[in-house]
């Protein structure tokens, strides 16, 4: 009898010992059996849908970690990249992987190569195993959002809730199969940094975060206007920010000839950024974002500075994705840079506005995602029954049977569009109203 | 509801709404599709008889839409639809229609007790009108090329090069998850890992939702 009650006294021990991870205020009885229950909730979502969906993305971008790992390719030494290769080189040993992200194309899967892979028998277990990294992202992301309100246990579970039960992340992680959660979990950890006034390292993780996706370079002049008080300090942290991305760059010169970042200024993530834009006459161009942008920046650094700087700092890190969002193309996947801050802004603001216009939201991306056709719907679920799912028509082609398509996406887009910008000036209302 | 739950509730009611779309495609898909014609096969009357071989891919076939034109007039004659599995002389299904309720270049459906035993067994349907009369008939339309290859048009029962316009359904559920279910277990240690990994998730919610209803 003894020894039994010993024995689960050792299980109660190891099963709790996850609760050392999360900050103390959190471990108080009905608090963490509230935070317990719904981290199940979220990852019973996640897991459903973890083996049975993805993108071909999911497919194009592990083969170059699979170069990095096996070939050892430093161009492919992203953040994300290297994550992806360290599941490989750990998986590699136990299970047939490799053969499915050996192929011979160089930016998107060949069709053929898709279809064998949709039909491998292994292909459950792949893709399962594949996402994994990103869960493990995303359980730190979880933990961090704990920390950033360590003390405020009202508004960490708020926030909490908010990430793990949010359906823009379980798309874009778990159903298209992207790594967002790598850059956005080094963003919060700038968040978190920030919070613990440790300015350099805080400076290091977002220079991380551009370094896996550049949209992160979008927060840099928030940072500087935000926590640097003198000329010096802010090009000290300019420094500091850049240090990763100019390391790596310099290795990739040193080993291939080539920067890994030359192409930042002609890609497709400028490219969108610009897209919204109009002619002025002569041969010039006014770029709506850009404009935009730096209208924020001016408001934001004459403004009256408030209490809170890092309520200051995700307040306008939201608004500027926001308004990119609205301004600009994007891939659905990026969509999901916005939640973590929406998070932390609805955990410390508690407006249940937010959560509407979240939920408008909701309903205009996913019309939105309509644009990618079948690509976005039925395909990434085609590895459950290739044959019957790959001849499904677009929701496109089935609402063209009843007013033009294209028409209606647009009308929807539009209407996305008003709702994010709407979301713009309820956080500078809420933002002047209380600056806490 | 918890206002955090509220997005994860659209986006749940939006997938259940997007699945149901497809589940009714699926489900009201014809088994045989062939939509293809480039010219009629003339007016159907008195001993003249158009067919089309086809081998059902499905139990249960109960429907075949046939591609009619009127020649833009109304028909007084009676229309009738046959089925017979080919190699058999008996028809199993006769189906008689007023010409008059066909519509011009459009497809008719026929429909009929669902055949229990019909997967990959090969059947002729025939369609004839002997009350008709030149100027008082019906017509199908026809593709010359051969583009279905489980049968082809017949005349008078004898075949001819091409294919009638036609669909055919059946009532066997196209929502069949035995393939998914099939290719999910010959991964067998994945599978048992994943359904236990679910298990024990489940079973913790339910334990911590018990835990916090008893205070």
């Amino acid at each position: 009898m003894e020894t039994n009650n010993a024995r689960l006294s050792t299980l109660i021990k190891i099963a709790r010992y996850p609760v050392n991870f999360i900050p103390k205020a959190y471990r108080q009885s009905s608090v963490l059996h509230s935070l317990s229950k719904w981290f199940l909730v979220g990852l019973l979502i996640r897991v459903i849908f973890m083996p049975f969906a993805f993108h071909g993305d999911l497919i194009s971008t592990y083969p170059r970690s699979y170069l990095l790992v096996f070939d050892g390719y430093l161009r492919y030494g992203n953040p994300h990249e290297s994550f992806q290769a360290l599941t490989l080189w750990i998986f590699s040993h136990v299970i047939p992987i490799q053969e499915l992200l050996v192929w011979s194309g160089s930016v998107t899967v060949p069709d053929s190569f898709m279809l064998s892979v949709l039909k491998n028998t292994y292909i459950f277990r792949t893709v399962f195993l594949l996402k994994l990294p990103y869960l493990f992202f995303d359980i730190l992301i979880c933990l961090l959002l704990l920390y950033i309100f360590q003390t405020e246990v009202e508004n960490g579970l708020r926030a909490f809730k908010f990430w793990i039960l949010n359906p823009i992340i379980i798309f874009a992680v778990y159903i298209f199969g992207r790594y967002e959660v790598i850059p956005i979990f080094f963003i919060l950890l700038c968040i978190y940094l920030l919070k613990e006034n440790h300015l350099y390292f805080a400076a290091i993780s977002l220079g991380i975060a551009i370094w896996s996706r550049y949209y992160a370079l979008l927060f840099l002049p928030l940072f500087l206007i935000f926590y640097c008080r003198s000329w010096m300090e802010k090009v000290k942290i300019v420094a500091i920010t850049v240090i990763p991305l100019l390391m790596y760059n310099a290795i990739t010169y040193y080993y291939s000839g080539t920067s890994a970042s030359m192409d930042f200024a002609s890609s497709q993530f400028i490219d969108n950024l610009l897209g919204m834009n109009f002619e002025i006459g002569w041969i010039q161009t006014l770029y709506i974002f850009v404009i935009a942008y730096s209208f924020i920046l001016l408001y934001v650094y004459y403004r009256k500075k408030g209490k809170n700087p890092l309520g200051d700092f995700t307040a306008y890190s939201l608004i500027v994705l926001l308004l990119m969002y609205a301004t600009s193309i994007f891939h659905p996947q990026y969509f999901a840079w916005f939640i973590p801050f929406l998070a932390v802004f609805y955990g410390y603001t508690h407006d249940y506005s937010l959560i509407q216009l979240h939920c408008l939201q909701v309903v205009c991306f996913a019309f939105f995602t309509f644009y990618w056709q079948q690509a976005l719907a039925t395909l990434m679920f085609a590895s459950i029954h290739p044959a019957l799912i790959i001849p499904l028509p677009s929701l496109l082609h089935l609402i063209d049977h009843l007013y033009p398509g294209l028409t209606l996406l647009n009308i929807v887009r539009s209407v996305f569009s008003a709702v994010l910008l709407f979301m713009i000036a309820k956080i500078v209302l809420i933002q002047r109203s209380d600056p806490t | 509801m918890e206002p955090e739950l509220k997005p994860l509730a659209t986006g749940i009611i939006i997938f259940v709404a997007i699945l149901g779309v497809y589940a009714m495609i699926v489900i009201s898909a014809p088994m045989i599709v062939q939509d293809r014609s480039n010219q009629s096969v003339g007016e159907i009357f008195g001993s003249k008889v158009i067919g089309q071989s086809f081998v059902a891919t499905e139990n249960g076939i109960n429907r075949i839409d046939v591609k009619l034109a009127t020649y833009n007039r109304m028909n007084t004659g009676n229309v009738i639809f046959y089925l017979r599995e080919a190699d058999s002389t008996e028809d199993s299904v006769m189906i008689t229609v007023q010409a008059k309720q066909i519509h011009d270049n459009a497809f008719h459906a026929f429909r009929f007790s669902p055949i229990p035993e019909s997967k990959k067994k090969s059947y002729v349907f025939s369609i004839q009108s002997p009350g008709s009369a030149p100027g008082n008939a019906i017509t199908l339309w026809y593709e010359t090329d051969d583009v279905y290859p489980g049968g082809t048009a017949l005349v008078n029962n004898t075949p001819i090069q091409g294919d009638l316009c036609f669909k055919a359904y059946s009532n066997a559920s196209k929502l069949d998850v035995s393939f998914f279910i099939q290719k999910f277990f010959k991964d067998t240690v994945f599978a048992l890992s994943y359904i236990v990994l679910l298990v024990a998730i489940v079973f913790g919610i339910i334990w911590l939702q018990l835990r916090e209803k008893s205070g």
